[in-house]
């Protein structure tokens, strides 16, 4: 290997960081007011990191140590209310622990910013990556965006605080637990000035409101109609401004796609260079949010789709579920649950499988 | 360019801070690079796998590595996977036996010489990262200034046996 240069390779902006330590560094430019958090593998490097920061004065924010994660989402409910950038992070049995307060979260209309380290959820006990948590999230209203590589984790989760802020709705950045949480890789280290906080109300020592009062009937029906139409709608701002919900990969004569979401993306779009060497039309629709939907892009996919899932909901994958509520039929593939990860070949023959038509209707990669 | 790495050591003996370094060197010469422990109960004592990927394209993948390029053994009586074209391995008293090309050196020695213990155990990975990056063909330099990176103050033994091992590892 040939010496490039005076060892500057890395021309000052180019860090080696694992997507933790990229939200960490997203977060830091992000200034923050209160970070509150709960440890839990495979998130804990993100706030430990943060609370270095914190504790050297390279950040001045207040790190509340609570006891519990559904205390964590708490706080952070309390301090956005009152008007201070927030952040939290969790993973897996945590975000199970803080679910009841991550609706209040939507529900209150508040800009908080939360990063995922997407992990099993036990039982069998298991610490190892895959979206079964990440998908208890889609029916609460947050936005969901889901980063592919310790790059994108550090962009997303600035674009997620400008995000949250300009609708009014809550934004989790998921990154794969451990393949991604812990694996170090060349980051571009932008240097973002991120506007002042803003939001739609802020409630002050001294104001006479009440918040969150009993809602029966029509006002109920409308507080959650108008989050589900302003969360569809908020579309439209990550479209013109914020990279798209999603990334199109050798798709435009494609007559196969594979749609996926996460770091797999990468091993997938790695099998589909194989496949095109061999003449197969074939690419990727990789889902940077799954909330809001993207619908309009999944309805124009090549008529033969197949979905790869690290969740499932019944016997098929959860976004293979979601692209055929598009009214687009697909072949499904369910692999890397709790940490299973398919290697490059294995995706491949799926994928040659697939492209044979050999697949069949679902099919779990174990 | 495309290179696949395996680290192979027990808990305790520096193999992920090592995949980690030679990835910052790669980086700071100029390549794209990526670190992945092995995810698992890392226990002191246990075998622990490490990875690395060097490559002057974007690196997409994040799978395990399965049939590595090159194996790096922090202890010659652990085994590794696929069949690798170079097998670093700290080992002195004689040639470790492998159809592989093997490259050698006695890294044990390196980190006790330079006071890397940890509990009563020698910290290998300063001294195999040191021998790997020059089998590698990573720059001296780039090296030096990733352990300084990667390490901080703690940096000094490290320094000084990845220079040695860096000079001392041989190829048969």
């Amino acid at each position: 290997m040939q010496a490039k240069s005076d060892c500057d390779g890395a021309r000052g902006v180019r860090k080696l960081l694992t997507s933790n330590e990229a939200v960490a560094e997203a977060v830091k430019l992000a200034k923050p007011d209160v970070i509150a958090a709960y440890p839990i593998t495979p998130q804990s490097p993100i706030v430990e990191k943060l609370s270095e920061m914190v504790e050297s004065e390279e950040l001045d924010s207040r790190f509340v140590r609570v006891e519990s994660e559904h205390s964590a989402m708490g706080v952070v409910i309390g301090a956005a209310t009152a008007g201070a950038r927030v952040f939290t992070a969790t993973s897996s049995h945590g975000l199970a622990y803080m679910y009841e307060m991550c609706w209040w979260a939507a529900g209150s209309r508040l800009p908080i910013v939360m990063a995922l380290a997407a992990r099993s959820i036990g039982a069998p006990w298991n610490i190892h990556g895959d979206h079964l948590d990440l998908v208890s999230l889609r029916d609460l209203g947050w936005i969901i965006s889901v980063a592919e590589n310790a790059q994108e984790a550090f962009d997303m989760t600035i674009n997620a605080f400008l995000l949250s802020e300009e609708v009014n709705i809550p934004v989790v950045v998921a990154i794969d637990g451990f393949t991604m949480s812990h694996t170090a890789e060349v980051v571009n280290v932008r240097q973002v000035e991120i506007p002042p906080r803003k939001q739609a109300y802020r409630i002050l020592p001294g104001m006479e409101v009440a918040l969150n009062a009993v809602a029966f009937g029509e006002a109920r029906m409308l507080a959650r109609f108008d989050l589900a139409r302003d969360l569809e709608e908020s579309a439209g701002l990550i479209e013109e401004k914020l990279g798209g919900l999603v990334e199109e990969y050798r798709l435009e004569d494609a007559e196969y796609a594979v749609v996926v979401t996460g770091g797999l993306s990468g091993d997938v779009k790695d099998a589909v260079d194989m496949l095109r060497e061999e003449g197969v039309k074939i690419g990727v629709m990789r889902l940077r949010f799954i909330r809001p939907f993207p619908k309009k892009a999944v309805k124009e996919l090549p008529s033969q789709v197949l979905v790869v899932d690290r969740a499932n909901t019944d016997l098929r994958g959860v976004l293979s579920v979601e692209v055929a509520a598009c009214g687009v039929e697909n072949k499904n593939l369910v692999a890397g649950i709790g940490g299973k990860y398919p290697t490059v070949d294995e995706l491949y023959s799926c994928l040659k499988r697939f492209v044979d038509g050999k697949l069949s209707d679902v099919e779990w990669l174990i | 360019m495309f290179l696949e790495i395996s680290i192979y050591c027990r808990g305790g003996q520096g193999g992920v801070t090592t995949a980690r370094i030679l990835a910052a060197a790669a980086m700071l010469q100029g390549y794209f690079s990526q670190s992945m422990p092995q995810f698992g109960p890392e226990r002191r004592g246990a075998e622990v796998k490490a990875f690395l990927r060097i490559s002057d394209k974007e690196i997409r993948r994040k799978c395990p590595i399965t049939d590595p390029d090159v194996a790096i053994l922090f202890d010659h009586k652990l085994r590794y996977d696929g069949d690798p074209d170079t097998v670093i391995v700290n080992y002195s008293s004689k040639l470790f036996e492998d159809k592989s090309k093997v490259c050698y050196l006695d890294a044990t020695e390196i980190a006790v010489k330079n006071g890397l213990i940890s509990a009563g155990w020698p910290i290998l990975g300063p001294a195999m990262g040191g021998a790997a990056a020059k089998v590698l063909d990573l720059d001296y330099e780039c090296l030096m200034k990733a352990i300084k990176m990667e390490l901080g103050e703690k940096a000094e033994k490290s320094v000084k046996a990845a220079d040695e091992a860096y000079r001392v590892v041989k190829c048969a």
